[in-house]
């Protein structure tokens, strides 16, 4: 499995990862909502024209989402290179990924493309570079579906303008043990800016991750969008910082015992659900981050993370487990990502 | 995260019980919480229902619409239920309906950013003179003054419509 290539980027302890979408649909067809089964094929194979006939950028290989096993779909989900709707869906699709699973382009979502890129800690700028780049090879090939007055135009007029999301999952504890996360929540409605859990729109945020993202699309472009995303993050890090070591100060044994206990029950763990491991990942996460373990990394709780899902795991075992036996094999992979840590 | 019973769809419904005084959390997604029996607790309450709060609230106090983009034949009505457009020129054939719409969603009406390679528009004017602006300021600051020099005049002529 060729996960986590992904270098490690600026402030990646607390800032997981930075993604920009950008959301395009082509002039000439119908929006998904009426398109045919042979608007869906004929749009798979534009895009694969296009991708094949472009030397000059990175390799994408084509993933036929249609003809997957639900659980190589969720599992290229729970990998954040397909949306939940993309994983779900019954129309013909699928997506080019490249090589270091940093850059995928979702074709039949909600729009007729979504393209995608993802980066370790706070790197929107970078994330928008690579997206910005396959989008204009791209729109050199065929006509978008674009208005003067509106922008690029989007199934929903919700995305309408630069059809472009920015997004940062961030690691909150210790806001959340204080509850002053509550306060963000609602300063960051204010200023146009939502908060989500880990897979984007209804989802929860587990194991205190949190998706900072734009919620308005029209009237600021690219640059000012990712320097708002950019600059209210870098905010929250810098108070998600000063109130850990205010938690820590205020009383050291009970800060690290909650940290090493967390950190206990993963190595010795046999049996953890997807929740449980969410949950002392964060705090095991936490003291990585604030220099009190040591001996594992951050890009091993991100291995973690992404491999301990409920479809990630059944894909490695090559096989469809019942839920007892994925809480399980959970532990086991715990155990061995956690050992093989120490061990380096 | 994912539903605890299927494992396989996004859970969105939390449902906390208390059995023999011990509080269990559960997360489902909205069809095992169905057939689980949660009913009660499905709202099925998303953010569509939220766009159709916004698109819908107009609906009550005029008269019904029968707006209908002739290049794909969606009727506003049914944009309504969906929040979705069928296709680009239903932004066109609804305009006078969205168009405060969109206001209302994003606050603004007029697109800044990038503009498509293939096509002409002119978007691409200010966001020109904006980055040409910066260009200059750049020269200035370096004391390159030819260059400066160049720069300004190409503001002016974008400027005076060239």
């Amino acid at each position: 499995m060729s996960r986590n290539k992904m270098e490690k980027g600026p402030e990646c302890d607390i800032a997981v990862s930075s993604r920009v979408r950008l959301a395009r649909n082509f002039a000439d067809i119908p929006f998904s909502i009426k398109m045919s089964s042979k608007h869906h094929t004929e749009l798979i194979k534009r895009m694969q024209e296009i991708i094949s006939e472009n030397k000059s950028q990175t390799k994408l290989m084509f993933a036929d989402i249609s003809a997957m096993h639900p659980i190589d779909r969720i599992s290229l989900m729970e990998r954040h290179l397909i949306s939940p709707d993309l994983a779900e869906t019954k129309v013909n699709c699928g997506a080019f990924i490249n090589e270091d699973e940093n850059l995928s382009i979702m074709v039949n979502e909600e729009d007729h493309i979504r393209i995608q890129a993802l980066f370790s800690g706070i790197q929107l700028e970078k994330a928008y570079s690579v997206c910005d780049n396959i989008d204009s090879i791209i729109s050199e090939k065929a006509d978008y579906a674009f208005d003067d007055k509106y922008g690029y135009l989007t199934s929903c007029p919700t995305n309408l303008g630069t059809g472009m999301r920015a997004s940062v999952m961030l690691h909150l504890p210790a806001l959340v043990m204080t509850g002053y996360i509550q306060s963000i929540l609602e300063g960051c409605n204010k200023v146009g800016v939502t908060v989500r859990g880990i897979y984007g729109e209804n989802s929860e945020a587990v194991g205190d991750m949190f998706q900072v993202s734009n919620q308005i699309s029209l009237g600021r472009n690219e640059e000012e969008t990712i320097a708002s995303i950019d600059g209210i993050c870098k905010q929250i890090i810098d108070r998600e910082k000063s109130l850990r070591l205010q938690l820590y100060k205020q009383n050291i044994y009970k800060f690290e015992d909650r940290i090493y206990r967390s950190y206990g029950l993963l190595l010795n763990a046999r049996i953890i659900s997807t929740q449980e491991c969410f949950k002392y990942l964060s705090d095991v996460r936490l003291g990585v981050s604030m220099g009190i373990i040591k001996d594992i990394s951050i890009n091993t709780l991100n291995d973690i993370q992404v491999l301990s899902q409920p479809a990630t795991l059944q894909k490695i075992s090559g096989k469809p487990l019942s839920q007892d036996e994925r809480d399980i094999k959970r532990a086991e992979l715990i155990r061995s990502q956690l050992q093989s840590s120490e061990d380096k | 995260m994912l539903c605890q019973n299927c494992q396989k769809r996004a859970a969105n419904v939390q449902i906390t019980q208390i059995n023999n005084n011990k509080k269990i959390d559960l997360y489902l997604c909205e069809q095992c919480a169905k057939e689980i029996g949660h009913t009660e607790f499905v709202a099925p309450f998303g953010f569509n229902d939220l766009l159709f709060g916004l698109f819908g609230s107009q609906v009550k106090q005029e008269a019904p619409i029968s707006l209908k983009c002739k290049n794909c034949g969606m009727e506003y009505n049914e944009f309504l239920k969906s929040s979705r457009v069928g296709c680009s020129n239903c932004y066109k054939a609804f305009e006078q309906k969205l168009d405060p719409i969109i206001k209302r969603l994003h606050g603004n009406v007029e697109h800044h950013g990038k503009v498509p390679k293939r096509v002409s528009s002119n978007v691409s004017v200010p966001n020109e003179i904006e980055k040409l602006k910066i260009l200059l300021n750049e020269s200035i600051q370096r004391e390159e003054y030819e260059e400066a020099a160049k720069i300004r005049d190409r503001i002016r002529s974008l400027e005076v419509g060239e």
